[in-house]
């Protein structure tokens, strides 16, 4: 019986030794809802916009314009491993906002999307 | 007896098993369901950035602004068998046995606005699957789309136009 237990024990010792992730990696600096809110077409500037949000993370020339794009993501991966096993899951979920200037600094478009918090740890199934 | 020989197999590193499951989320798709409402020549930039959302990458390509939006998913099943064999002065491993399982699914619209109204409407919606079940070999499958490459370089393009750019 002793004998039957501890050859057991060997054989599940491996199973028993693992390790786990659970992190969050954040990629950019975010901003609230309200001040998305207050950038109107048509009359905020393209200082005002600056001012508000900070300098974009790209900047880019369009046919009639310019983008100033910002965007702020949120990772978050969760792992588990027993040896000779392993799960993992990563889901990145965005913040971001999109701001079109036309060519006199006034904005014409905007579009935003608040994710980030969409991002959620767990299993991959 | 043979329990034991199984277990000395194991514990010593003889065979190695590995069993690998996996699952990769990267954006959300709410805006497929906007995307599909869209008409050619009627549509504005600003409407479907009020509607959509931000898109993934925004770029000029001569005269028109080109708008792609993408999500994607992707999970992994992946069981091996692998038994090193030992060689004077190098080491070498060989999979005695493989299978995996791999599904993605891409979901991307690109769209081309002209004079700020929208002159194309490109929506895909692509799955796929590999599974291989072999021993010492990789069955894969690739997604090989033109509106793929397309964005990949237009990607690429945006990156090297904001490194010119300062705020």
């Amino acid at each position: 019986m002793t004998r039957k237990i501890v050859r057991t024990a060997i054989v599940l010792l491996p199973l028993c030794l693992g390790g786990c992730l659970w992190a969050d990696a954040i990629d950019g600096s975010s901003w609230s809802r309200e001040t998305v809110a207050k950038i109107e077409v048509g009359k905020t500037t393209r200082a005002q916009v600056l001012e508000w949000l900070g300098p974009p993370r790209q900047l880019l020339r369009l046919t009639e314009g310019e983008a100033l794009v910002y965007s702020c993501s949120l990772e978050k991966s969760t792992g588990f491993s027993i040896i000779v096993a392993s799960t993992w899951r990563n889901d990145k979920q965005y913040d971001a906002v999109t701001v079109i200037v036309n060519r006199d600094g006034i904005v014409t478009a905007v579009g935003s999307r608040f994710d980030r918090d969409k991002s959620a740890h767990g299993m991959p199934w | 007896m043979k329990a034991l020989l199984v277990s000395v197999l194991f514990l010593t590193g003889c065979v190695i098993p590995s069993l690998d499951i996996g699952r990769r989320i990267d954006g959300s798709s709410d805006w497929i369901e906007g995307a599909a409402g869209l008409e050619e020549g009627k549509t504005t930039l600003p409407e479907t950035l009020a509607k959509l959302g931000p898109p993934s990458v925004i770029v000029r390509v001569i005269d028109v602004d080109r708008l792609y939006y993408v999500s994607f998913e992707s999970r992994t099943i992946e069981f091996t068998l692998s038994a090193p064999i030992p060689f004077a002065r190098q080491g070498r491993s060989a999979d005695a046995f493989y299978m995996s399982s791999v599904s993605g699914r891409v979901r991307m619209a690109r769209l081309e606005f002209q004079n700020g109204v929208l002159l194309h409407r490109d929506l895909i919606d692509h799955g796929s699957r590999a599974t291989g079940v072999v021993g010492g070999a990789v069955n894969s499958t690739a997604v090989s789309l033109a509106l793929m490459d397309d964005y990949i370089q237009d990607r690429q393009r945006a990156r090297l136009e904001q490194g010119a750019e300062d705020p």
